[in-house]
């Protein structure tokens, strides 16, 4: 897992490192039962206060991305992950569905929208 | 606490040597000097002139380093320990000039013996000189009373014999006292002891107490 | 969260100096920072927490006990390291650990050993031909050779080189990797808590201004630049503190937001912790 910190960016640090974390997770770059590491070693690691750390892991306790079992440390827990993905992926279907909706408003065919796809998505790749 | 007395010990350490020098030197070199002189008279000077030398250190390093003992004061050592160990300091020095001066008049036949009322009252004149020096110190600090120590001291040992002298002369007061049982009179001398010192390390340790370090 | 160490209401007169009423908690496993300039009243308060100074009122509680009453039981739970090094310069540090380790309960002559060799300091070397460096890192061998849970520090980094600073940071750090420990120090050198602090107070002219979490700290202020021309009375009100020349201004703000939308050309950065006390002590 890669823990980028911008300087530079108006979002606060442990939204940063949260949202990072969550993505890693979501991408299952961290699979299901994963130690985390300490809050100290995370924190000294990544040279923000153990205060940030705490509150990163608490809130994605609270969402369910991760469970801390006492003395033994925090893991990856992915009871909730597939539920997720699945809501990710029902968000994605309700843009498409916008997209086809306004394509077809326009006039653009299946295949061009087909077209349009393969090359936005492999932009997005290449970025 | 026996380790704040070894504290005071080690802040000493380079006068040590000097301090038994002296302990074993004034006696002889006043036997050497003044052959007449009373045992009791020779004794109360090398009790006192010993003393000066670590006292006078030991005050010096503590002056010098305030700091520490304040590093000492934020352990878990009680303020009040630090200012015993002080008082053992002095005790632990009279008792080896006592040790001293008895090897000497075992081995020195021209050494006049000390008998033990000679050691007691040499001690109370000890514990009421140091003991209105020490809280003094502990109050003013080390700068201001150098001097009057000197003075407290020289007046102690160039007086008190002649004022021991008169007494022994004139007969005077004294009468009543000698004239009690030897056991009562040092049940006495040794209750205003007490007193001397519990006063002078009650008045020290609050002083310190109160101390900002 | 459990608080390691929490005055209140403290109040000190000193000469001319005062402590003003100084709240702060110190949250365990937790590295605090207590800044503020030379003078500002840093080393009365640890003085007056430590005892060393008997305060005009107020308590302090450690551990959940109260000072005055468990002091010695607390006091065996601390770790202190005084500034420059306070200790009898004509001992060796042999010696001088030998007066401090038996007032402590918990001492650990193993620790100390391996503390000692890890820094590169002779027990037999004498005190005062020790650089201050060294010094500073005898002080914190016998701070942490006894099993302390709270370490307090008066300017632990004062007169030190980049590279030892970095060093004690480090130390620090690896201190705190053990559960339960917590770390309280004053500086006016800021820029060492940018890296280790979890928690920034900041004292002035003997009052708390601030007792804030570091990143939420740097997180909430920002650095705005922007054209002296665009900045109104109103615009100038969102500052903590600001400086004009004739070609820009730089200011320090929480409302950086505001600003964006009230100035057309600006440019946020980044504060670090020194700008921050700075907007707070010197903008006004």
């Amino acid at each position: 897992m890669n823990i980028l910190i911008s300087n530079v960016s108006d979002k606060p640090l442990y939204q940063q490192i949260k949202e990072q974390i969550k993505d890693a997770i979501l991408k299952g770059e961290l699979a299901e039962g994963v130690l985390l590491p300490s809050i100290r070693n995370f924190a000294n690691d990544l040279q923000v206060s153990v205060l940030t750390i705490r509150r990163v892991y608490d809130e994605l306790e609270q969402e369910g991305f991760i469970a801390s079992q006492a003395g033994r440390g925090t893991f990856v827990s992915a009871g909730n992950i597939e539920l997720l993905r699945d809501s990710k992926r029902h968000l994605v279907e309700i843009q498409l569905q916008e997209a086809i909706h306004n394509a077809k408003l326009f006039g653009i065919s299946k295949d061009e929208l087909n077209a349009m796809m393969d090359i936005l998505y492999e932009e997005e790749e290449t970025k | 606490m026996f380790n704040l007395v070894k504290k005071d010990f080690l802040l000493v350490k380079k006068y040590l040597a000097l301090t038994v020098v002296l302990a074993f030197g004034i006696p002889l070199f006043v036997a050497w000097q003044a052959p007449g002189m009373m045992g009791f008279a020779v004794f109360l000077i090398t009790v006192i002139f010993t003393v000066y030398i670590p006292l006078q250190s030991v005050s010096l390093a503590e002056a010098k380093y305030p700091k520490a003992t304040a590093l000492l004061c934020t352990a878990p050592y009680r303020r009040s320990a630090v200012v015993k160990a002080r008082y053992v300091f002095f005790l632990i020095i009279f008792i080896f000039c006592c040790l001293a001066y008895a090897i000497l008049s075992l081995l020195a036949p021209q050494m006049e013996m000390l008998s033990t009322m000679d050691v007691v009252i040499t001690f109370l004149i000890f514990s009421i000189v140091f003991g209105i020096y020490i809280p003094l110190q502990y109050k003013f600090g080390f700068e201001k009373t150098k001097y009057l120590l000197m003075v407290l001291l020289f007046a102690t040992s160039f007086l008190m014999p002649s004022i021991v002298k008169m007494f022994a002369h004139t007969n005077i007061n004294l009468d009543i006292f000698t004239g009690l049982p030897l056991p009562v009179r040092y049940a006495a001398l040794i209750t205003v002891i007490l007193i001397v010192i519990s006063i002078s390390l009650t008045a020290s340790i609050k002083t310190f107490q109160a101390k900002a370090l | 969260m459990n608080n390691v160490l929490e005055v209140s209401g403290l109040n000190k007169s000193y000469g001319t100096f005062q402590l003003k009423d100084v709240n702060f908690t110190l949250p365990e496993n937790c590295i605090t920072g207590f800044i503020g300039i030379n003078g500002a009243g840093k080393t009365t308060t640890i003085k007056s927490i430590l005892g060393l100074v008997p305060k005009d009122s107020g308590t302090v509680k450690a551990f959940g006990k109260d000072m005055g009453k468990y002091e010695r039981e607390i006091k065996n739970r601390i770790g202190i390291v005084l500034d420059e090094g306070a200790f009898y310069e004509e001992l060796t540090m042999s010696e001088m650990k030998s007066i401090v380790a038996p007032a402590y309960s918990r001492w650990n002559e193993n620790e100390y050993r391996s503390c000692m060799e890890r820094f590169d300091l002779n027990p037999q070397q004498k005190i005062s031909t020790l650089s201050k460096g060294m010094r500073m890192k005898f002080s914190l061998v016998l701070a942490l050779s006894h099993e302390a849970d709270l370490l307090i520090m008066d300017e632990p980094t004062s007169g030190l080189d980049p590279l030892i600073r970095n060093q004690f940071m480090n130390i620090l750090l690896e201190f705190m990797k053990k559960e339960g420990k917590s770390v309280f120090f004053s500086t006016h050198i800021t820029s060492d808590l940018d890296k280790v602090a979890d928690m920034i107070i900041l004292i002035n002219d003997g009052q708390i201004v601030f007792e804030e979490e570091k990143d939420a700290l740097l997180d909430t202020y920002k650095i705005v630049k922007g054209n002296p021309q665009e900045l109104f009375d109103k615009t100038r009100k969102l500052f903590l503190s600001i400086q004009e020349t004739e070609y820009s201004f730089t200011g320090i703000t929480k409302n950086a937001v505001e600003i964006k939308s009230a100035c057309k050309n600006i440019l946020t950065e980044k504060p670090a912790i020194e700008d921050i006390m700075l907007g707070f002590i010197g903008g006004k």
